[in-house]
C-alpha cells in the first residue's frame, strides 16, 4: 500500500509511516478491568481524576434492586437535566418490574464498559458513569452537554441567496446540518480519533458509490498517521495531512457553509469534519474550487461567468499589478505609451525613493492595515478606517512620500485580492506578490514573466491527495471547463467533474431535453 | 510488469511534448538562416526538413515499439549487453545534457542581448534556472501538462502574427524556385536542425497511455511544429523585402516593431517575455530526459537529486565560461549536427540491428 501510495503522488510522504504510534494515554494502558467491590472502584476513579473539583460522586441505593450504587461525572460536561431527570431520578424512585438497568435508565445511548481507562476517557468527554455493587462493569450514560454556541450565520462567508446557517463548534451538529442536505443512505462517515490528549474527534463525510476509493483509502491513512497530542483546529488538521507542506497554497478547502460542503460531497469529494473546530475540510481540492462560491450557482449563469472572469482577473491583478508597475518604472518604460508614461512621471516627481521602496513601503502598509482589521476589537474598529485612509490616500501623496500612480495600484491590488470567495487563496496570492515584486525590481517584465512561469509550474505539479490541483487547466480537462473560470448552466453540467475523482460519472438527466 | 505506470500522459500531453521539444531557439532565427541559405524559397525547405522529421520519428517509434514498456535507457543494455549498453546510454545522456546546455545558453544569450545586457550572466542563468529546476525536478506527467497547458495559452502568439499581415507582399514570394532546387535542399541543413527534439520519444514513449496512437500523434506534433514555423517564416518572408530580411538578426521579433497600441507599445517586449513560456519545454525535456537516464543509468528511483546537480552544475559553469554570441551559435550548428546522428542515424541502426537479432532469433 505503501509503495502504491508513493506512486500515487509521485513523492515519498513527508512523515514516515510508523507501524504503531506509540500511546500516550491509550485506553487500556497499564490498569485491567475495574474490581466487583463499589467502593475500591471509586476510589480508583478518584484517584485517576484527582483534583478535579467539578468530579460529582453520587452514592445511592437502586430503588428496584435495592442494589447500592454510585454515579460519577464530570459537572462541567454534563447536561445536569438529563442526569438529574433521567438516570437519576428513574433509578432513585422508580419501581419497575424489568429491573434492568437499560429500561430503567431513559437515555438513548447507553453501554456497558469494563476498562476503567476507558471509563475515565468517556467521563472525560461528558458521559456519566454508573457503578453498581459487585459487579463487573459500569454503565457509561451519554448525558454529555458542553457550552456550545447556537446555529448563527456563517460570519466569513457572507452569500445573498444560500442558507444562513453556519457551521458550530460540535461535529455531530455540523454533521446534522450535512445529513440534511443529502439525507441518502449512501451518505457514509469514518470516523476516526486525533490527537492522544485532545482525542478530537474527526469524521470524513463522503458518497460511497460516488468518491473514489483510493482518494478516500489514501485521506483516512494520513489521517491514521498522525501522532500528536491535540488537535485544535481543521486548520492544523490540514497541514498534517496536505501533500505539499511547501507551498503556499490552500490544498484543501475550508468553509463554514453547510450547503458549500454538500455540493462537494454531491461532486465526488470528501468532507472532514473535525470536532471542535467550525471549519469544515474539503478535498481533494483543486484551484478552481477556490474561486467559486455558492451563490454562483443561484444566480443567473452569465452574471456568475461574469464574476468568475472577474475574480481570476484579480488573481493575476494581486499578483503581477503591483511587479508590473515596478518593472515598467524602472526597466521597460517603452512598453507603455509616451502619454502614460509622462503622466507617471510627473505623479513621481518629487517621490524620493526607487520604486521598488515606494510599492514596498505601501503593500506592507496594506497588510498591516488588513491584519489590524482582523484582530482589533469592534469598538476600536473603526479608527483602523480612519487611520488607513490618511496612511493609503492624498495625505501620503501631497507629503511626497509616495506618487499617485502607486495609491492607485494599492488600492486596485487590494480591491482584487479581497473578491476571492476564499481567505486561504486570497491570502496566499498576497504573499506571493513580494517575491514578484522583488524579481520585477532586479529583472523587469522578463523576472515577472519568469515569477509568473514559476507559479504556473508549481502550481501545475501541485497535487491534492493524490489528484491534480491544477485540474481544469493543468490535466486540460474541456469537460471540467464548464465550472471553472465560467460557469455554464446547471443543466448543461449533467457530469460530476473529474478533478473530484468520481466513480459515478452521471450528476443528473439534462433537464432540458424533450419537446420544450 | 508496466514499470512507468500510473506516470502515463495522454495523447494530447504526448503530441504537445513532441512540439514543445522541437518549437525552440529556431522559432527566433529560422526566417533569417533560411533567408541565407534558401531566399524566399526557404518554406520549401522546410516542408522537406518536416518530412524528414515525420521520418525520424516513425522509425523511432518502429524501435520503441518492440518493447513498448521501456525507455531507450532500458533497452539498450538489453540489446548491447550490460557494458555496452551504458556506454551508449552514456553518449545518450551527454547528448541530452548538450541539447540542455546549448537550448538553454542560446535563450539566455538571446534575452541578455534583448532585454537585459546590463545583467550579470549568473544572474540571468539563476533566473532561468529556478523555473527549469521547478519544473524538471516532476514526473513526466506533470511535464505533460505544461506542455498541453503552455500549448493552448500561448497559442494567442500565433495571432499577433496575422496583424504585421497588413504590410505583406505577396510578390516577395515570387517566382517560385526562382533559383532552382539547389538552395532549397541546401535549406534542409536549417531545418532540420529547427525540428529537432522529436528524439525524445525516445524517451517518452513508454509513458504515453495509448501506445496505439503514437504514430498519429508525433506526426501531429511535428506538423503543430511545421505550422508555427511556417507562420512565422511566411509572415516575414511577406513583410521583409528579401534583402532587408538577411540584415536582422531575430526577424520573428522584428517583425512585430511595426504593432503598437494605444495602451501598449512595443509589443514585442510582452511576445519575447511570452516566448520564456514556450522555449523553457525544449530544454527542460532535455533536461529530464538527460537526468532521467543517469537515474536510471544508477538504478535510483528518483532523477529530482541530478536535476539539481546539473543545475548547480550550470551556474558554476557559466561563472568561469561566458560564451559569446558567435560562439553559440557555431555550438548550435554542431548540435544540430549531432542531433541528426542521434535522431535519425541511430534509431535507423537500432531498427536494423533489432531486426536482424530477431531474424537470428528467429532462425534458431
Amino acid at each position: 500500500m505503501g509503495f502504491f501510495r508513493s506512486i500515487l503522488r509521485g513523492k515519498p510522504r513527508r512523515h514516515k509511516p510508523s507501524s504503531s504510534p506509540p500511546p500516550v494515554l491509550s485506553p487500556a494502558s497499564g490498569q485491567g478491568p475495574i474490581s466487583k467491590d463499589l467502593e475500591s472502584n471509586i476510589q480508583q476513579l478518584q484517584a485517576r481524576l484527582s483534583q478535579s473539583p467539578d468530579l460529582v460522586t453520587r452514592r445511592f441505593p437502586i430503588k428496584s434492586t435495592g442494589e447500592r450504587a454510585a454515579l460519577i461525572y464530570l459537572d462541567s460536561l454534563s447536561d445536569k437535566v438529563a442526569v438529574n431527570h433521567d438516570v437519576l431520578r428513574p433509578l432513585m424512585h422508580e419501581t419497575s418490574a424489568d429491573p434492568q438497568i437499560e429500561n430503567l435508565v431513559t437515555v438513548g445511548r447507553i453501554k456497558s464498559e469494563t476498562g476503567l481507562g476507558q471509563i475515565v476517557k468517556d467521563i472525560l468527554q461528558g458521559a456519566s458513569a454508573l457503578f453498581i455493587a459487585n459487579k463487573g462493569a459500569a454503565y457509561i450514560i451519554d448525558t454529555h452537554g458542553w457550552p456550545q454556541r447556537a446555529i448563527e450565520d456563517p460570519q466569513l462567508e457572507a452569500s445573498l441567496k444560500g442558507a444562513h446557517q453556519g457551521f458550530v463548534e460540535t461535529s455531530s451538529q455540523n454533521i446534522a446540518l450535512i445529513r440534511r442536505y443529502i439525507p441518502d443512505r449512501e451518505l457514509k462517515m469514518i470516523e476516526l480519533e486525533v490527537g492522544a490528549r485532545g482525542l478530537t474527534t474527526v469524521s470524513i463525510l463522503y458518497l460511497a458509490d460516488v468518491a473514489k476509493p483510493e482518494v478516500l483509502q489514501e485521506l483516512v491513512d494520513r489521517i491514521k498517521q498522525i501522532d500528536i497530542d491535540a488537535l485544535l483546529s481543521s486548520g492544523e488538521l490540514e497541514e498534517y495531512i496536505e501533500d505539499n507542506p511547501y507551498s503556499p497554497f490552500p490544498q484543501f478547502s475550508t468553509t463554514e457553509r453547510p450547503d458549500s460542503v454538500a455540493s462537494q460531497i454531491l461532486q465526488g469529494r470528501l468532507a472532514i469534519v473535525v470536532d471542535k473546530s467550525p471549519g469544515v475540510l474539503i478535498g481533494p481540492a483543486n484551484f478552481a474550487m477556490f474561486f467559486q462560491s455558492i451563490d454562483d450557482y443561484s444566480i443567473r449563469w452569465q452574471v456568475s461567468s461574469f464574476i468568475r472572469l472577474l475574480r481570476f482577473g484579480a488573481f493575476f491583478l494581486t499578483i503581477f499589478l503591483p511587479s508590473f508597475y515596478i518593472a515598467v518604472i524602472s526597466y521597460n518604460f517603452e512598453v507603455i505609451p509616451l502619454k502614460l508614461l509622462l503622466s507617471v512621471g510627473e505623479s513621481r516627481q518629487g517621490v524620493p525613493f526607487p520604486p521598488i521602496v515606494e510599492a514596498l513601503i505601501m503593500e506592507l502598509t496594506l497588510e498591516m492595515l488588513k491584519e489590524a482589521g482582523i484582530r482589533l476589537p469592534a469598538p476600536i474598529g473603526q479608527t483602523v478606517g480612519i487611520v488607513g485612509a490618511i496612511v493609503i490616500g492624498q495625505a501620503t501623496v501631497q507629503a511626497g512620500v509616495v506618487s499617485n500612480i502607486m495609491v492607485i495600484v494599492v488600492s486596485l491590488t487590494a480591491l482584487s485580492s479581497f473578491i476571492i470567495p476564499n481567505n486561504d487563496m486570497s491570502a496566499a496570492i498576497r504573499l506571493i506578490r513580494f517575491p514578484m515584486m522583488l524579481a520585477a525590481f532586479v529583472y523587469g517584465l522578463l523576472g515577472v514573466g519568469i515569477g509568473m512561469l514559476i507559479v504556473l509550474g508549481h502550481l501545475i505539479s501541485l497535487e491534492s491527495l493524490g489528484t491534480p490541483y491544477f485540474s481544469p487547466f493543468g490535466p486540460l480537462r474541456f469537460a471540467d471547463l464548464k465550472d471553472s473560470i465560467i460557469r455554464l448552466p446547471m443543466w448543461k453540467m449533467v457530469k460530476r467533474p473529474l478533478s473530484s475523482g468520481a466513480v459515478q460519472q452521471r450528476k443528473h438527466g439534462s433537464n432540458r431535453g424533450g419537446n420544450r | 510488469m508496466k514499470k512507468y505506470a500510473l506516470n502515463d500522459i495522454t495523447f494530447f500531453q504526448y503530441i504537445f511534448m513532441i512540439h514543445g521539444s522541437q518549437l525552440g531557439f529556431g522559432l527566433l532565427s529560422l526566417p533569417a538562416d533560411l533567408a541565407k541559405s534558401a531566399g524566399t524559397d526557404g518554406w520549401i525547405s522546410l516542408l522537406f526538413g518536416w518530412l524528414l522529421a515525420i521520418l525520424g520519428s516513425l522509425i523511432t517509434l518502429q524501435v520503441m515499439k518492440k518493447h513498448p514498456d521501456l525507455t531507450v535507457y532500458d533497452l539498450l543494455p538489453r540489446y548491447f549487453g550490460r557494458v555496452l549498453g551504458a556506454v551508449m546510454n552514456v553518449c545518450l545522456i551527454g547528448y541530452f545534457l548538450l541539447g540542455f546546455f546549448i537550448a538553454f545558453s542560446a535563450l539566455i544569450g538571446f534575452f541578455k542581448v534583448e532585454l537585459l545586457s546590463n545583467t550579470p550572466n549568473f544572474l540571468m542563468v539563476l533566473l532561468f534556472l529556478l523555473p527549469t529546476y521547478n519544473l524538471a525536478r516532476n514526473q513526466v506527467r506533470i511535464l505533460g501538462r505544461y506542455a498541453e497547458i503552455s500549448f493552448w495559452g500561448f497559442l494567442w502568439l500565433s495571432l499577433v502574427y496575422l496583424y504585421p499581415l497588413k504590410d505583406s507582399h505577396w510578390i516577395h514570394m515570387l517566382p517560385i524556385l526562382k533559383e532552382g532546387w539547389g538552395p532549397v535542399l541546401h535549406g534542409i541543413k536549417t531545418t532540420g536542425i529547427a525540428f529537432l527534439g522529436f528524439e525524445i520519444s525516445l524517451v517518452l514513449y513508454p509513458f504515453l497511455k495509448h501506445k496505439e496512437k503514437a504514430a498519429a500523434g508525433i506526426i501531429i506534433g511535428n506538423s503543430i511544429t511545421l505550422v508555427m514555423y511556417m507562420i512565422v517564416t511566411v509572415v516575414s518572408f511577406l513583410f521583409f523585402s528579401p534583402d532587408d530580411l538577411l540584415s536582422y538578426e531575430f526577424p520573428t521579433l522584428k517583425v512585430l516593431k511595426v504593432m503598437e497600441f494605444r495602451f501598449l507599445e512595443r509589443v514585442e517586449i510582452v511576445v519575447l517575455v511570452a516566448y520564456v513560456f514556450l522555449s523553457i519545454r525544449v530544454w527542460t525535456h532535455y533536461l529530464f530526459a538527460a537526468t532521467f537516464g543517469i537515474s536510471r543509468l544508477l538504478g535510483k528511483q528518483d532523477h529530482k537529486l541530478f536535476v539539481k546537480l546539473v543545475s548547480i552544475g550550470t551556474l558554476l559553469t557559466y561563472i568561469f565560461y561566458k560564451p559569446s554570441f558567435h560562439e553559440m551559435g557555431n555550438m548550435l550548428g554542431m548540435f544540430g549536427h549531432l542531433g541528426w546522428v542521434t535522431a535519425f542515424v541511430f534509431p535507423c541502426f537500432l531498427l536494423a540491428y533489432t531486426s536482424i537479432i530477431r531474424r537470428k532469433e528467429g532462425g534458431r
